[in-house]
């Protein structure tokens, strides 16, 4: 199989399988456009990726190479209903809140949108169903405004009050308006 | 006002571009004047002597005094040298800030100033400069100099390329030829006539020395780092090694007439300024020449630099959503984590930090879900209070004495208030017509009661109650039983037992009523539908239930045919109701059995009796022993369908 040599952000050069790597976006892209040859021992350097987190990378990508092509744009409402990550996936993103980071920003990067999703709904999965100290425990997050739900709660209402009276008032306007109209 | 300057050139295009505007004399190389070109357009001009050693090192031979007409102008600019590589225009300088470049010179910047951020724009620029200056290079007499604003604002602060073309080549301006060339290109634009007296011939520019040169520690420097053109502003302080002099020349004051478009207070020079012009590199040989690294490892080093993100590697704790919605300006990816929460996680997120919050509030289909959430959660809160209150109302009716007076104002009240309501028995208007009736009456009663108390039971406590019955209800066992019964089915079918308790009030004081005025009352005629039910259930077990339809039944023979539909209606619902549960019931009793007349109840309820068949409670199949034989013959005759209708009950 033809592969083609990755450059991660330190320097380090991987040569991945292109059938594997096409997973990404934008390197399937990349080769589509600049018709680079697979002859060719191009190195296609990544400078926002770094070496570990483009070793998992490939790593999920090998894993998931006989997986189905990922849904269209017009799935997507439908992708993020499907929330389930497999058995594998979810021992794969057993790491560091920091790896699980780039991790994040690499798939943002290479538009690989399976792992985009299943290290989202990771992240997702960390906050929900905590309480604000839990939150606050796990992110390591100085808490820096102490809002009650009360205080949301009214702000909310308060919010909901401000929409209406807009609303009324577009809604006069607008009958003024049509009166005006009609009587001219 | 003396400043001395020391310029280090080390690119060969730089070289070449000041070989075009400057006059080489062996090593020599004196610049004729730098020229400081503020905001406001006026051009400074400052005039500075360089002079080369032997090894090709630059330094400086003498100062030349830099000459500001103070009057003509108060720029931030006055007495700074403003030198800049291309590469360092696109990005050191920042608006608003005074920096110092990598090379060392002292850049001041305007708040206002464009940058020419684009390097091919600034080659463009760099050209068309140097071509005008080979223009003007000939001749080096006074001339007029009008510029346009534009065209200072951006070469002002940080274009090395343009500002020192313009340094090179003012003085070689001789005559309106520049200045109608310039007015030609940039006609609209100039706001500002300078009057600049031409430099000395013996202005030399010394030419750089061949090794590239790298800043010292010693000046405080601002990036960018790489360059490859590197220029120092060196003030040393009477310890050059002098090579050969130039003749020392005095520069006129520039008489320089200022139209400025707004005036602006300049911080002028601050001792923090003067302390910088002031910074020397003693000894030039520590300056090492700066090696470029264009390995694939020096490449990727300097793309890890360049990297958009941090490295958040090797962090225990990230918080994720400031970094991605925040720091970097990745909100896709903050609104589709977010978009996998659910409201009540997201009022919690919003409540974490004000940075978490910012970011809920700012992703709007987050945002959307948490605010109707809480407004739910308000209303139904609301609605709670609102619940509680009205309970609390209907408690109070309940538990008053004149919750008769309530009732007919619309409020639902148990019927076993009714019941329990403390009434004296009167003595009938009437006397019986018969004594039967009185026995009539004497069955009514504690069927009265007994229907009524199972119509508030739930079905199971029916069945329980049923049997512990007294001897005296026993009497009328068989009557209650069937209008129980029928009140069961009926509980069932509504699949609440609680619907019987808005039983009209006439109903409950005789029960006969009840089902002559089936008709008119709405609940009261489910009841009798329900009674009419059972008999049909005790009646059409030979039949299978899927056939059991009222409309082609044979043996249905109720007169009015409207009541006739409404009750097949009733019924057939009923029975695609049954259905479903058709497996606890049983339906293999077969009992042969007719309504005769309108008047269902006295009919079905009697002929049952009449006919003692045993019923078996559907639900757990437990007999309830008709116990037809307990009543007497005149009883039963009492009971027997009567065949003209109406709600004579008497027995015949």
């Amino acid at each position: 199989m033809p592969n083609i040599k990755l450059q991660s952000s330190d320097g380090e050069i991987f040569a991945v399988d292109i059938e594997i790597i096409k997973c990404s976006v934008t390197i399937k892209t990349m080769l589509e456009d600049l018709g680079i040859d697979e002859a060719e021992e191009e190195v296609v350097p990544l400078p926002n990726v770094n070496s570990a987190i483009l070793n998992k990378i490939i790593q999920w990508a090998t894993y998931h190479k006989d997986d189905l092509p990922p849904p269209s744009f017009e799935d997507e409402a439908e992708e993020n209903s499907n929330d389930d990550i497999s058995s594998w996936d979810a021992d794969f993103l057993k790491v560091e809140q920091s790896t699980l980071f780039e991790l994040i920003l690499a798939a943002n990067y290479l538009n690989i949108k399976d792992l985009l999703n299943i290290t989202c709904k990771t992240v997702a999965n960390m906050i929900e169903g905590k309480t604000t100290t839990e939150l606050c425990e796990i992110f390591n997050i100085n808490r820096d405004c102490n809002i009650s739900e009360e205080e949301q709660e009214e702000e909310c209402i308060k919010k909901e009050e401000k929409k209406s009276v807009k609303k009324r008032r577009r809604r006069r306007t607008r009958k003024a308006v049509e009166e005006r109209d009609g009587k001219e | 006002m003396s400043v001395r300057v020391n310029i280090i050139e080390t690119s060969s295009a730089a070289r070449a571009q000041l070989r075009g505007v400057a006059n080489f004399t062996g090593k020599r190389l004196v610049p004729r004047c730098h020229k400081k070109v503020n905001r406001v357009g006026v051009r400074l001009r400052k005039t500075i002597r360089f002079e080369a050693d032997k090894n090709g090192r630059m330094e400086e031979v003498e100062s030349m005094p830099i000459s500001v007409d103070a009057s003509s102008h108060d720029s931030v600019d006055s007495g700074y040298l403003s030198i800049l590589t291309p590469h360092t225009s696109g990005c050191s300088s920042m608006t608003g800030y005074r920096t110092r470049s990598s090379s060392g010179a002292l850049l001041s910047a305007k708040k206002c100033c464009r940058f020419r951020t684009d390097p091919f724009q600034c080659e463009k620029a760099q050209r068309r400069r140097s071509k005008l200056n080979h223009t003007l290079n000939a001749s080096e007499s006074d001339y007029l100099v009008s510029e346009s604003s534009s065209v200072e604002q951006e070469s002002s602060c940080t274009n090395v390329n343009q500002s020192l073309s313009l340094v090179h080549s003012t003085p070689s301006c001789a005559d309106n030829k520049y200045t109608e060339i310039l007015r030609i290109k940039n006609r609209r634009n100039w706001r500002t006539t300078v009057l600049i007296t031409p430099a000395s011939n013996d202005f030399q520019l010394l030419s750089p020395p061949l090794s590239p040169a790298v800043p010292s520690s010693s000046f405080v420097a601002s990036e960018p780092v790489e360059e490859d053109v590197e220029m120092k502003l060196v003030h040393s302080e009477g310890k050059s090694q002098v090579q050969a002099t130039p003749p020392r020349l005095r520069v006129s004051i520039p008489r320089i007439v200022i139209s400025p478009a707004r005036r602006r207070i300049s911080p002028a020079i601050t001792s923090e300024n003067q302390k910088l012009s002031k910074l020397c590199i003693a000894d030039l040989s520590e300056i090492k020449p700066k090696r470029l690294d264009f390995s694939h490892r020096g490449l990727a080093l300097r793309n890890n630099i360049r990297r958009a993100t941090l490295d958040y590697t090797g962090r225990e704790k990230v918080d994720f959503l400031s970094l991605l919605g925040e720091e970097s300006n990745h909100l896709n990816l903050v609104s589709k984590i977010l978009s996998y929460l659910g409201p009540p996680d997201l009022c919690s997120v919003s409540m974490v930090s004000a940075a978490w919050r910012r970011i809920c509030e700012n992703d709007s289909g987050a945002n959307g879900r948490r605010m109707s959430y809480i407004l739910r959660k308000q209303n139904i809160k609301e609605n709670l209070k609102v619940t509680f209150k009205k309970a609390k109302r209907e408690e109070d009716i309940q538990t008053s004495p004149k919750s008769r007076h309530y009732v007919r104002k619309g409020f639902l009240v148990d019927v076993q208030n009714f019941l329990y309501v403390p009434a004296q028995p009167r003595p009938p208007n009437s006397p019986p017509v018969s004594p039967s009736k009185v026995k009539f009456h004497s069955y009514v009663k504690p069927i009265q009661q007994y229907c009524c108390n199972v119509a508030t039971m739930p079905i199971q406590q029916y069945c329980d109650n049923i049997q512990e019955l007294s001897k005296d209800e026993r009497a009328s066992y068989n009557i209650a039983r069937v209008i129980t019964t029928g009140v069961k089915l009926y509980v069932m079918f509504m699949d609440s037992p609680w619907h019987v308790v808005s039983f009209p009030r006439k109903c409950s004081h005789y029960i006969p009523t009840l089902f002559l005025e089936s008709e008119k009352y709405s609940p009261a005629n489910t009841l009798s539908f329900a009674i009419h039910l059972y008999a049909r259930y005790e009646l059409k077990k030979n039949i299978k239930l899927s056939n059991f339809k009222l409309k082609n039944d044979e043996n249905v023979q109720i007169e009015d045919q409207h009541v006739s539909d409404r009750i097949a209606k009733n019924t057939n619902m009923f029975l695609d109701f049954a259905q479903r549960d058709s497996e606890k019931w049983d339906w293999d009793e077969r009992i042969k059995f007719s309504i005769r007349s309108q008047n269902l109840a006295g009919t079905f309820g009697a002929t049952l009796i009449k006919r003692r068949n045993s019923i078996c409670l559907p639900r757990d199949g437990r007999c309830l022993a008709p116990n037809a034989n307990t009543l007497t013959h005149s009883q039963r005759a009492q009971l027997a369908p009567n065949p003209t209708g109406g709600d004579d009950y008497d027995a015949r």
